[in-house]
């Protein structure tokens, strides 16, 4: 009796280090795990930032000048009463030649007929 | 006499482990009582390591948030001495890739330390190499890397942050304290390769403050690119330019030459460091001759009409023949300052009296700190009247015998564009911190009233017709009014005697005359040719026209916008 009971205490004094001792280990485990998704964050950060700088670097005026051989263009910001062109957009191009499709001449039978023949429409789509 | 025999080896045995036991839990009790926080602290050292956090320094942009110096992380590398197998070899390759004497490496690694540096924030590509390499015995650390992605882009103002983070020249230096930031500590658990493991406690690291500063990137490009195109074609030896916004004394450009690169700012001599907008000093010349006028408008003591007889280019001041670069008769006041006549100048400066030229030259901050916040600023050199010589009145008055600062004149032509007063120029809009909150505001500073509205009102009509009609006519820009005053001022040799070849060529001016957006002060050291309308005129045009577009664009975007729609079919 007394001898169950001792080995019943003893076991379950074991039983909890063993379990600390696991709780200790997972730890470690996590703390290991962490420090290399630090490392990882800390690098993506880092290459981040390196970008960043690489980016305004390429951007900045003084790059752009020395890479234009800006001396010999004679780059200069633009008078303000000069007018630019702007590129059309290709969903805008289609659309404005549907635009003067439509507004070709109609045949007689088109005049007459107009209620039976759809005149085509375009919607120009999107902004600027 | 067996049973006897039997107990006492009973009895012998279980003294023996008594013993055993009793000097275990004396030991034990010793341990525990009096050398516990001793074998603590081994553990500790042990197990746990404490870290310096680094804060993180903050950038530094332009008005428009533009970054021109910031943090990158960089590797540095360092060795263990005793750990590296084939010294000679690893010093070898690692002075190839960093550019190092092969001696130096070799003595680092001679040391009898158990950690050396071996190079300090290297680039990614030379710490990439060096990894691939694989040598024991040597290891990165990671460091935080002062960039500047624009280079010598207002280099002079930023200045540069030494190895260790701290500021060293310019903005860097003056603001440090705000930059910098705090360190904080972290004590970690680590393993038996030294490697962290888990944060144990902490205390973060407050990172910097960021600083706003007034200069526009893009208007600081264009002064230096037409202050780089000017130095080049007139063979200067140096020069300076200072853009302000003459109604709040925004500093939106600074630029020098002779300039340096603050990524490699080791490398640059001090002649290339230094800021000489704020630290030289040099005789003005004939943009001084604003001062003479104020004074002679303010005191009315001299109406634009009133007419001066310039001698045909020579009189006698004491014992002293001043000359004018060009002879005239009969000028009016407004032609004797467009047309720049010392002799004319020295006449109305003889009905002044030197107490009131000093008085104003005092007033409009010549020889006084104007405030910047920069480090290294100059007075300049103005002479009381008590040591003035009996040719002095001949010299004041026309720019010599009194040094002054290109932000001094920059200053002083403000006051004139902004309807007199002197405004403190200084180069920080703001402090924020990493969520853009704005810690501290700088505002415009009024340091004093100059001169009245109306006489500001007279002088700007002058000076308009210094560019109109006078010595300024290179500074002309098409469809916008321009006041202006040049300058070409001989330098001082060492014997004391006023140099025929060596000037200054300079140029003040602010457009729009009528409503003034900019003011520009340029300054050219031994240019060829000298005058100062034919070499700082022709800067002061580029870089006020492109300035005024620039700044008008802005508001032109939407025009544009319209524009554009109206016009695709």
């Amino acid at each position: 009796m007394r001898l169950k009971k001792a080995f019943s205490i003893i076991s379950a004094v074991n039983i909890f280090a063993l379990l600390i001792v696991y709780q200790q280990t997972e730890i470690t485990k996590y703390g290991y795990r962490n420090k290399q998704k630090e490392d990882f964050l800390q690098q993506l950060a880092d290459k981040r930032n390196y970008l960043k700088y690489e980016l305004e670097y390429s951007k900045s005026l003084r790059n752009i000048n020395d890479r234009l051989f800006v001396k010999e263009a004679n780059f200069n910001l633009p008078h303000e009463k000069q007018v630019v062109l702007i590129q059309m957009p290709s969903q805008v191009k289609a659309a404005t030649s549907l635009v003067k499709a439509a507004n070709k001449e109609q045949t007689l039978f088109s005049k007459v007929f107009f209620w039976l023949t759809p005149t085509a429409e375009a919607q120009a789509e999107g902004g600027e | 006499m067996h049973k006897k025999r039997v107990a006492r080896r009973k009895f012998f045995i279980f003294f023996v482990f008594s013993f055993l036991l009793a000097s275990l839990f004396l030991r034990l009790c010793y341990i525990h009582f009096f050398r516990s926080s001793f074998l603590k602290e081994v553990a500790n050292k042990q197990h746990s390591e404490f870290i310096e956090i680094e804060p993180k320094r903050g950038a530094i942009l332009d008005r428009n948030f533009s970054p021109l110096a910031i943090n990158l992380s960089a590797d540095s590398l360092y060795a263990a001495p005793k750990e590296i197998k084939d010294k000679i070899s690893a010093a070898r390759k690692l002075s190839q890739i960093l550019n190092l004497e092969y001696s130096e490496i070799v003595r680092n690694f001679s040391k009898d330390k158990s950690f050396v540096w071996v190079a300090r924030k290297l680039s990614p590509q030379q710490a990439q190499t060096i990894k691939k390499l694989k040598i024991e015995g040597l290891g990165f650390r990671k460091e935080s890397k002062r960039s500047y992605p624009n280079g010598y882009l207002a280099a002079n103002v930023l200045g540069f942050a030494g190895l260790d983070n701290q500021g060293l020249e310019g903005i860097e230096l003056f603001y440090n304290q705000q930059l910098a930031g705090s360190k904080g500590w972290s004590i970690f658990l680590r393993d038996a390769h030294q490697r962290k493991l888990i944060e144990e406690s902490v205390l973060l690291a407050k990172d910097g403050y960021s600083l706003v500063l007034n200069i526009d990137e893009v208007i600081q490009f264009i002064a230096e690119t037409e202050l780089e195109r000017g130095v080049e074609k007139f063979h200067a030896k140096g020069a300076s330019i200072i853009v302000i916004d003459p109604f709040t004394g925004r500093i939106l450009a600074m630029a020098n030459r002779p300039t340096y690169n603050p990524n490699t700012f080791n490398k640059a001599l001090a002649e290339q460091r230094k800021n000489r907008s704020i630290c030289d000093f040099f005789e003005p010349g004939s943009v001084f001759k604003i001062v003479t006028a104020t004074a002679a408008l303010e005191e009315e003591k001299v109406k634009e009409t009133d007419k001066f007889n310039c001698e045909n280019g020579e009189y006698r001041v004491a014992n002293h023949i001043l000359h004018d670069h060009t002879p005239h008769g009969i000028l009016t006041f407004s032609e004797v300052i467009s047309e720049s006549s010392n002799i004319g100048t020295t006449k109305v400066a003889q009905i002044l009296g030197p107490q009131l030229i000093y008085k104003y030259i005092k007033l409009f901050g010549f020889g006084d700190y104007l405030g910047i916040d920069l480090r290294g600023e100059v007075k300049g050199v103005t002479k009381p009247v008590s040591q003035w010589s009996k040719t002095s009145i001949g010299a004041v008055p026309i720019g010599q015998e009194v040094c002054v600062t290109t932000l001094q004149l920059a200053s002083a032509i403000s006051c004139v564009a902004n309807g007199g007063m002197l405004m403190r120029p200084f180069i920080v809009d703001s402090i924020i911190d990493e969520n853009k909150t704005e810690i501290r505001k700088n505002y415009p500073l009024v340091l004093r009233q100059v001169m009245s509205q109306e006489t500001a009102g007279r002088l700007k009509d002058i000076l308009v017709k210094v560019v109109e009609d006078g010595t300024g006519k290179a500074a002309k820009i098409d469809s916008i009014k321009v006041a202006g005053k040049t300058g070409t001022a001989q330098k001082v040799e060492p014997n004391g005697t006023y140099s025929h070849t060596k000037f200054i060529a300079s140029f003040i001016g602010f457009a729009p005359a009528d409503n003034p957006e900019i003011a520009i002060a340029i300054s050219f050291d031994e240019p060829h040719p000298y005058y100062g309308g034919v070499v700082a005129g022709p800067v002061f045009k580029e870089v006020a026209s492109q300035t005024l577009r620039y700044l008008r664009k802005r508001n032109l975007d939407d025009e544009v916008m319209y524009e554009a729609k109206r016009i695709t079919p």
